[in-house]
């Protein structure tokens, strides 16, 4: 009898599970939705739990191998410039990209905003879900801020109000082959803006709380590789999952 | 003399609104954006006199006023391109009167115009300066002219400037000049100019006297404030208001930013004060606050069978899309319009508005929408939308709503245009413009203006044929100061274009054209007209152009063939004995690799009978302005041509919409044509295929 009814229960799940066209997993939270929800009716049993930094917000779809494919062609193109370098420096600066973007957790970023008030009141922000499944990043405004790319270690430092980038340098160890000059900052909405960090380019450009400060390499005039890597790294960490 | 004209629908209150309405839309950002660069004295970015390899961002116009005792200088400098910067100037001399004559030009003083260019050849890195090169006041009288090549580089707050100049920026002499070393015919500047000025004389580049020159640009810890402090390499021995005395080399100066506006004051030679005010904006970003209906909802549900009020497509279509519709037909899954678009400019938030209407008033079981756009009488795109798709992404059905991924732009198919009679447009019409003349550099006045109303009627005879006249009133004007009407020098050339003081002052009403024409698409991608009659203020006559232009191509050719006679300035409806054959090969393209560029050859044989080709270059920016220069090169020589050497002449072609709170479609266009003769002049023919076409494949919409 029991055993019946667990194949019964598990029939159920089953097929609940299979007629469920949408999955999202918001903050380790689990939700199946038979027809294809809009965002606010994703976000509204979270919404108003916490003071969430909907900036910071991110939806990322965990069925679609974008990402890894980006990760897999920036490793390659790493490998490839490390193999056709006579500079042992620059070899170990791009062991340790390597070495920084394969830890890197990822999945494939949907371009959008996400923020709960918004998507009430604006049609287009307020967009029906593809069948799919999907990871839903909520936090509060985060007070940290991560420093990756040609960096000896990764790190994650405080955030600094009202301050302009150059200011986070101090905490940057930059490898040989870095491009000392500017930083990209992928700003937690998705946003990648360039700012100045050098004596002569130094602009007031601030990072959000979560932001990434990516350390670039130096773009030499000839090979337009690393100009290729960059912009890998740039697009890749758009996709991370921040710790 | 330069014709700005404006719809009559576009009232002088719209235009007087209109600069407080258009803003930039830079203070949107919540970074704090840098002071950036200033302007100097004549023009463009630099420190005071002098020029530094700093450039404006792309599409900067700056519009500048300076003043420095014994000279004027009115500029407007426009950053082209983030590696190109270009700036006009008049200059107006002060000590100097613009003729001996008193009869001739009274006590107006000397007044110059000049033509400068600046180009980056190097960005700033940690090791290298910015480095620049550029040409001031290049071609005829030249009061400025000069060649520099200078370089710039920050270090925190101070920018640091070192140049080198030739010409007038050089004229102290204040080292060797480095190509004399090299070669002896570098080591004198020859005197004058090549022809008849407006040239470009290369044979003087980098010769005679060099001079180093250079300054610190400091941004003080309040922002708005810059302080400048400058070497110059000129003498001011050989300027034009003659030999001025210079107590110092060293000029020191502030520039004080509020808003959109700097404000300069300096102190120049040791013993001059001088001052500025400049106001700039950003080409790009230029925008206007619209006032526009809502975006049509579309339903979770579409259950619609059919259409039940037949009033209201047209009239949704029109108040919410701007189309006015002239006909629709519908088969078992393809609703079709046909119409023309009056209002929205941008034709992909115009397609948007026409589909979300048409998604709401057709029956829910149509699979595609098809948009005719005609432009007069001649059908020019067909916009074919997948409506399932379209709805899903209008209603955001999904995560990545594209729009526009979900119609294509084509040539109009037959099947479409057969499936329902060309709409009938006979019948009478008309409309009225008005028009701003202004001429500026003159020797009664330095500003004439003449202001009217273009009045236009006409009537339609067939869908292809149509009878049309213009009748010119002029309201305002100041051309009764002209002292003289046809000019003195003596030209080999026929006067085809400089008996303009002769046209303009004849009475306040007369016929600016009138003339009967056919237009109509011949071919698949190709369109003719012929037209005949007074074709405008100076030719009459017959002609006729084709012109091959697939939908969204970046090349169009065609061709133009006329026989006109020079009209009379004496009455409204008689000729002069000159006739003339006049046509050419017109090619439009839009190169790749400038982008957002169009270039313009004619080529063929102009009005006074001689032959080459004009080219046309025209930049446009993000809000839809275009700035462009032409210049024509015949087998004239600059002798026969007389001053100015060559037909040249620059324009700003600004949309309507930027300054109406509405969308609007339409375009003024302000011209400046330092001087214009009898050679390299075409026929202003009264339309041209390539305006009539412009849908096909936009350049400036």
């Amino acid at each position: 009898m029991s055993k019946a009814m667990i194949a019964a229960a598990a029939l159920l799940l089953c097929c609940g599970v299979s007629h469920a066209e949408v999955n999202v997993d918001i903050n380790g939270q689990r939700y199946s939705y038979t027809d294809n929800p809009r965002l606010a009716e994703v976000l509204k049993p979270h919404a108003l739990q916490q003071n969430w930094y909907w900036s910071a917000a991110a939806l990322y779809r965990t069925d679609t191998q974008r990402a890894e494919k980006l990760r897999q062609q920036l490793l390659a193109l790493a490998t490839e410039l490390a193999q056709q370098s006579d500079d042992a420096q620059l070899r170990d600066s791009l062991a340790l990209l390597q070495a920084q973007v394969n830890q890197w957790q990822l999945a494939d970023r949907v371009n959008m905003r996400v923020d709960y008030d918004a998507a009430t009141v604006v049609p287009a922000l307020n967009p029906r879900f593809d069948t799919g499944s999907y990871r839903l990043v909520l936090q509060r405004r985060p007070n940290t801020v991560f420093v990756g790319g040609a960096v000896r270690r990764e790190v994650s430092v405080p955030h600094l109000g009202a301050s302009d980038v150059a200011a986070y340098t101090a905490s940057i160890k930059m490898t040989p082959g870095a491009d000392s000059e500017q930083l990209a900052i992928v700003q937690p909405d998705g946003r990648v803006i360039k700012a100045g960090i050098s004596y002569f380019n130094r602009s007031n450009t601030e990072a959000m709380p979560g932001a990434q400060l990516l350390v670039l390499f130096t773009e030499p005039m000839l090979d337009q590789r690393f100009s290729t890597l960059n912009t890998l790294l740039q697009q890749l960490a758009v996709h991370r999952i921040l710790p | 003399m330069t014709v700005f004209r404006i719809p009559f629908s576009l009232s002088l209150i719209t235009l007087a609104v209109a600069s407080c309405a258009v803003h930039a839309a830079e203070g949107s950002r919540w970074q704090q954006s840098p002071a950036g660069v200033s302007q100097m004295a004549h023009g463009g970015v630099g420190l005071i006199q002098t020029p530094t390899a700093r450039m404006a961002p792309a599409g900067n116009l700056s519009m500048n006023y300076t003043d420095n005792e014994e000279y004027r200088l009115w500029s407007v400098s426009i950053q082209l391109f983030d590696w190109m910067e270009s700036t006009v100037r008049y200059t107006d001399v002060r000590n100097r009167l613009y003729s001996d004559d008193p009869n001739f030009s009274g006590d107006q003083t000397y007044k110059d115009k000049g033509i400068d260019v600046k180009f980056r050849l190097l960005q700033e890195s940690t090791y290298l300066p910015q480095v620049s090169l550029g040409i001031r006041d290049f071609g005829g009288t030249g009061l400025f002219e000069s060649e520099f090549v200078t370089l710039s580089k920050k270090w925190q707050n101070f920018d640091f400037h070192l140049g080198i100049g030739w010409g007038y920026l050089g004229n102290s002499g204040n080292i060797t000049n480095p190509f004399c070393e090299l070669k002896d015919s570098f080591c004198q500047r020859p005197e004058g100019y090549n022809g008849r000025g407006g040239k470009i004389d290369y044979d003087q580049f980098f010769k005679g006297p060099a001079s180093l020159f250079g300054g610190i640009e400091y941004q003080t810890p309040w922002q708005p404030l810059r302080l400048k402090l400058e070497y110059e390499g000129n003498d001011y021995q050989q300027d034009f208001a003659g030999a001025l005395a210079q107590d110092s080399s060293w000029n020191f100066g502030a520039v004080y930013q509020w808003g959109n506006f700097d404000f300069d004051l300096n102190y120049q030679r040791g013993n001059t004060l001088g001052f500025g005010v400049h106001y700039k904006m950003n080409l790009h970003t230029v925008s206007q606050y619209k006032v526009k209906p809502a975006l049509r909802t579309i339903p979770e549900q579409i259950t619609r069978t059919e259409i039940t009020d037949r009033d209201a497509l047209p009239k949704a279509l029109l108040h919410e899309a701007g189309f006015a519709l002239q006909t629709a037909h519908m088969t078992d899954d393809e609703f079709v319009i046909y119409g023309q678009q009056l209002a929205y400019r941008d034709h992909d938030e115009a397609i948007e508005r026409i589909g979300r209407v048409l998604a709401t008033e057709v029956p829910a079981h149509i699979k595609r929408y098809r948009v005719v756009n005609y432009g007069g009488n001649l059908p020019l795109v067909e916009t074919v939308i997948e409506a399932e798709q379209f709805i899903a992404a209008t209603r955001y059905d999904s995560l990545q709503h594209e729009v526009k991924s979900t119609y294509i732009r084509q040539a109009p198919e037959q099947q479409t245009l057969d499936y329902s009679s060309a709409p009938s447009q006979t019948g009478f019409f008309a409309g009225s413009e008005l028009f701003w003349i202004q001429t500026f550099g003159n020797p009664e006045a330095f500003y004439m203006y003449q202001a009217g109303v273009f009045a236009n009627a006409g009537y339609r005879l067939t869908n292809n044929l149509v009878l049309n006249g213009t009748a010119k009133v002029t309201l305002l004007e100041n051309f009764d100061k002209f002292n003289y009407t046809v000019d003195a020098q003596q030209t080999p050339l026929p006067r085809v274009r400089t008996y303009m003081r002769e046209y303009v002052t004849g009475s306040t009403l007369s016929m600016e054209n009138l003339y009967l024409q056919w237009q109509d698409q011949v071919l698949p991608d190709v369109y003719a007209q012929a037209y005949g009659g007074y074709l405008e203020t100076m030719f009459g006559g017959v002609g006729g152009e084709v012109l091959y232009r697939p939908v969204d191509s970046n090349l169009a050719i065609g061709f133009d063939v006329n026989y006109v006679r020079q009209r009379s300035y004496e009455n409204e409806f008689d000729f002069f004995d000159y006739k003339t054959f006049t046509g050419h090969v017109n090619i439009y393209w839009k190169p790749e690799f400038l982008p957002d560029t169009q270039l313009t050859f004619n080529i063929g044989q102009f009005l006074a009978k001689d032959k080459g080709v004009n080219v046309d270059f025209a930049k446009r920016f993000d809000s839809g302005i275009v700035v462009g220069a032409y210049a024509a090169f015949t087998n004239v020589s600059s002798e026969e041509y007389g001053e100015g050497s060559f037909t040249k002449g620059f324009y700003l072609s600004i949309p309507f919409d930027l300054f109406s709170l509405r969308p609007s479609k339409g375009r003024g266009r302000l011209p400046w044509v330092p001087i214009a003769r009898d050679g390299g002049q075409p026929l202003n023919r009264p339309s041209t295929l390539i305006d009539a076409t412009e849908q096909r494949s936009p350049f400036y919409d």
